[in-house]
């Protein structure tokens, strides 16, 4: 018996190569350019509201953005969609910590009522 | 000390989301879950289509639970080594007193190095709970929760409607589920709570084997779960007796599965498949089972963006990826099987499956992480460490979320069916004494009691050894007498080659044993007409069964001595058709008393009106010169009193039995003097079967005995010893080099038990298969060549050995034969040449 998962049809890259007869000369998926939109203009929001001195033509910005988003992309694949990224960026802060940074909770049993027949 | 103090100082108490646990439902704030409690299911040495009904079986249980999400639940439970010694100490006197034994060495410490065998081995019984969702909580629950009611008996009964109907789905075959007790799912939430570390019960001895529900609070409630952000693994640390226990855990999470073949490939079982390692982990899967028709929609999204891709490649004059066209193949194809499919073949698994692994410390922890993932990457499949530990962590205690949403896989219900997490090794009777544990798929305690077929099952106790030289017969007839005898049940060994006489010596039992060699037996000892004792009064409810039985034994004893005197002629002579008549003539003369013997029998044969009976009785005064001869001729003037010894080894020293593949021309007159010696030994030997009551636990053990397949005589006191086994209460354990002597004997439906070791030849190996009742033809013959591999460094003979056994369920499971909480017994069994003992006899 030949038995298969579907994870490998959802296993597609989705490439976008630019406007059609515009061929890009890199290969980027489309999750890439939006969250290298998001990350720009994060970037920006991060220069209005700081002292960081800003130039009209923004070459640091893309350079940074490309680093962030490429460093994202690495973590992001099929597997691990970005808002599952996320949320395992966010459990990991919001796990309470104790002085040497550690995560430490006590699961509680006794509050656990038990009934039953055999209880 | 300071670092446990301070992790104490700063820990966050966690309030779990089960609030209720009542019968075998949990409820948590939002949801109510009913679990079950699987049974095992048997996978070794099955045909390939047993394996695949099993495994659709499941995939129909899975697919009537569409719309349900699923939890499920692996973990052990350490064997109860104390209930089992309780238990077999209290089957042993049933039968009588055990032996005492000597000072350090009593029937009581005997059972506790059994026990801290149990327990150093981490023999655990392997447990699937099973978790279906059975719907949500109303807002009115939820109120009753805030204002801590508890569940009321209306929302009770409106979940109970629900569980009756999942019960029947549970209950069906491949799944054999029951109701999970709330101590059962109890348990489940301490061990889950405290992942990693050691049980409860292994970690101290508690008087009566059980933990109640405070002793197992106050293990939980000190639990305490430590992580570093992005950790590898988290800390999981209880207190026990002041002192802490830790453990580093690492939950993994099923990667890339890609398709693979079942059963033809010969793989286990994707989940079970963790049972071969050499460590424990817990398994923990939560999916969503979808009908096909809630599972296309997404299909149908991955193929548009499929399609998408193969368009925007030739917009931009481009090749396209060779994998996009096969996966909107794929796509297509899948999508068809949703619509168009059945059930179960439409029906998908959409979930998390995840894999918690321990170690002592971090380095041990992910050395394991990295045995765990090289045991699939051989199925092809990944298995990953994501981020989020300590929510991985967490997600195993019934209730709680699911902790990170990444690598949900998609399956197909029959691939996450092929998972078969409740298949496992099981076999033997849990009530006799330990003898081995499981190797084959996976690691549990073999015990065995050879008095079970016939005392619970009402089946023989016919018990066959096969396996070919140095496969560990003699070890386990050697083990099984030991423990038998040890037991204060009387037995008897019958082992012409001597070594298990090394027995009687044990200090332990050297007292109630005794070695008799029967090549230095007393004239007549082994007399055709006496080795067959007359049936006495008091054995026998009625005056008819008693006169049955004393016609049975007269008729037995003629056919005896018709075979001894056709065995102890030369062939040619026993080929003379004249032959069978007149030695038939004077053996019906001579009658079949227990007072008879073979001078009678020559006297008969000389008085015969056919000269050829002369030449017969000549033929046996010629034998009788041989010295051994005096062993059968002569008889016995009083019936003969057997040795009230509770371990009797008979050995036959010198006795040179000729090689079955040699034909019977070619003997020497030893060798045609071997075979009635071993014929009449085995029947002297089978004698304590009847001198004692008939309830009585005997146990015999005959080594050698496929010889007896070529006579009449032989295979009639074996069909006599299968059948007797049960009325007699008696073990007969029978130890054979080929498989085909055994079938021989004609007693193949009597056999209850059966091991087979080590056999190298195809066909003799099919024979051997055929005892076992396995399907021949489909690679199990290399399974048993395979046996017990030969170890480098001349240490082989002190690995335990392995058998394959059927026992009297059916259950079929390789064996390894476990001795070293013994190891005083071992040596004494070890009967492997050793350069040691060759330089000592050279100096003798």
């Amino acid at each position: 018996m030949r038995l298969y998962s579907d994870d490998d049809v959802r296993r597609t890259n989705l490439v976008w190569h630019g406007p059609t007869g515009w061929t890009l000369p890199w290969s980027a998926r489309y999750l890439a350019y939006v969250t290298g939109l998001c990350v720009f203009v994060a970037i920006l929001l991060i220069e209005a509201v700081t002292p960081i001195p800003s130039s009209y033509i923004p070459v640091w910005e893309v350079s940074i953005t490309v680093l962030v988003t490429t460093a994202l992309m690495m973590l992001v694949d099929h597997d691990r969609p970005l808002p599952s990224v996320l949320r395992d960026f966010v459990t990991e802060l919001r796990g309470p910590r104790d002085r040497n940074h550690e995560t430490c909770y006590q699961p509680r049993m006794h509050k656990v009522r038990v009934r039953g027949t055999d209880a | 000390m300071r670092k446990h103090r301070r992790d104490r100082a700063h820990t966050t108490p966690l309030r779990l989301n089960v609030r209720e646990i009542n019968d075998s439902l949990t409820f948590t704030q939002g949801t109510v879950t009913c679990w079950y409690l699987l049974s095992p299911q048997r996978w070794s040495f099955r045909s390939d289509a047993q394996r695949t009904d099993l495994i659709l079986h499941t995939a129909r249980r899975l697919a009537a639970l569409v719309g349900h999400r699923i939890h499920v639940r692996v973990t052990s439970r350490p064997y109860q080594a104390r209930a089992w010694a309780e238990n077999l100490d209290r089957i042993t006197r049933q039968g009588g007193a055990p032996l005492p034994g000597v000072d350090g060495n009593t029937w009581g410490t005997h059972l506790m190095a059994a026990q801290e065998r149990l327990r150093h081995a981490t023999l655990s019984d392997k447990e699937v709970y099973v978790g279906v969702d059975v719907g949500m909580r109303g807002k009115a629950a939820n109120l009753a929760e805030h204002l801590r009611l508890g569940v009321t008996s209306k929302e009770l009964h409106r979940f109970r409607a629900r569980q009756a109907r999942i019960g029947e789905i549970m209950g069906g075959a491949g799944f054999e589920g029951r109701p999970a007790t709330p101590d059962e799912i109890e348990w489940l939430m301490h061990r889950s709570v405290a992942l990693g570390l050691p049980s409860p019960m292994t970690l101290s001895p508690v008087e009566h084997g059980v933990w109640e529900r405070d002793d197992l609070a106050a293990f939980s409630d000190t639990v305490r779960h430590v992580a570093k952000p992005y950790g590898k693994t988290v800390r999981v640390v209880a207190t026990r007796g002041g002192k802490d226990i830790e453990r580093h855990v690492a939950v993994l999470t099923m990667g890339r599965m890609d398709s693979f073949t079942i059963p033809e490939s010969g793989h286990d079982p994707w989940i079970q498949h963790t049972d071969r390692l050499s460590f424990p982990v817990e398994w923990s899967a939560t999916f969503d089972m979808l009908s096909g028709n809630h599972a296309r929609g997404e299909i149908n999204r991955s193929l548009l963006k499929i399609r998408d891709q193969q368009r925007h490649y030739r917009d931009h004059d481009m090749d396209e990826p060779l994998d996009l066209a096969r996966k909107a193949d794929r796509a297509r194809k899948i999508e068809d099987q949703m619509t168009e499919g059945d059930t179960v073949s439409a029906a998908r698994a959409h979930g998390w499956w995840r894999i918690a692994v321990s170690g002592r410390d971090e380095d041990e922890c992910l050395e394991r992480v990295r045995a765990v993932q090289d045991l699939y990457e051989s199925m092809h499949m990944s298995v990953e460490h994501p981020a989020a530990q300590h929510a991985l962590v967490r997600e195993f205690i019934p209730g709680e979320p699911v902790g990170s949403t990444a690598h949900k896989r998609r399956l197909e219900c029959r691939y996450a069916a092929a998972g078969l997490p409740n298949v496992t090794a099981n076999v033997g009777d849990r009530r006799g004494p330990y003898t081995g544990y499981t190797c084959g798929t996976s690691r549990n305690a073999f015990m065995f009691d050879p008095h079970y077929g016939p005392e619970v099952h009402e089946a023989s106790g016919l018990v066959p050894i096969v396996g070919g030289l140095g496969a560990g017969k003699s070890v386990l007839l050697g083990t099984l007498a030991y423990e038998s005898t040890r037991r204060g049940i009387v037995s008897t060994i019958l082992d012409p080659s001597g070594p298990l006489a090394r027995l009687t010596h044990l200090p332990e039992i050297a007292e109630h044993a005794e070695h008799i060699d029967l090549m230095r037996a007393a004239p007549g000892t082994l007399n055709p007409y006496s080795v067959i004792p007359e049936p006495l009064p008091g054995q026998y409810a009625s005056t008819d069964e008693l006169a049955e039985a004393k016609a049975e034994a007269e008729a037995n004893r003629k056919m005896l001595a018709t075979d001894v005197v056709r065995m102890l002629l030369p062939p040619q002579i026993d080929a003379m058709p004249q032959t069978a008549v007149v030695v038939a003539d004077a053996v019906r003369a001579n009658g079949g008393t227990w007072q008879a013997n073979l001078w009678g029998l020559i006297a008969e044969l000389d008085k015969h009106d056919n000269e050829h009976g002369f030449t017969i009785a000549n033929y046996l005064r010629d034998m009788n010169e041989l010295p051994q001869a005096r062993l059968f001729f002569g008889g016995p003037s009083h019936q003969r009193r057997d040795s009230e010894a509770t371990l009797l080894v008979l050995t036959m020293a010198g006795l040179n039995l000729p090689d079955s593949s040699v034909d019977r021309h070619q003997w020497t007159t030893g060798e045609r003097m071997a075979v009635p010696l071993l014929h009449l030994a085995t029947y002297y030997a089978t004698r304590r079967v009847y001198g004692r009551g008939m309830q009585q636990r005997k146990f015999i053990g005959l080594d050698e005995a496929g010889q007896m397949g070529a006579w009449g005589s032989g295979r009639a006191l074996f069909t006599r010893l299968a059948r007797d086994t049960r009325k007699w209460n008696t073990a007969a354990v029978v130890s054979s080099q080929d498989p085909g002597d055994v079938l021989g004997l004609k007693v193949a439906n009597f056999i209850s038990t059966a091991f087979v070791g080590r056999i190298e030849d195809h066909d003799v190996a099919a024979e051997a298969l055929r005892l076992l009742r396995v399907p021949t033809g489909v690679n199990y013959e290399s399974v048993l060549a395979g046996l017990s591999p030969h170890v480098s460094g001349g240490r082989g003979s002190r690995a335990g050995r392995e058998f394959v056994v059927k026992d009297v369920e059916g259950n079929v499971e390789k064996v390894r034969i476990d001795l070293t909480h013994n190891p005083s017994l071992l040596s004494a069994l070890d009967t492997t040449a050793r350069l040691d003992d060759r330089q000592e006899v050279e100096v003798a």
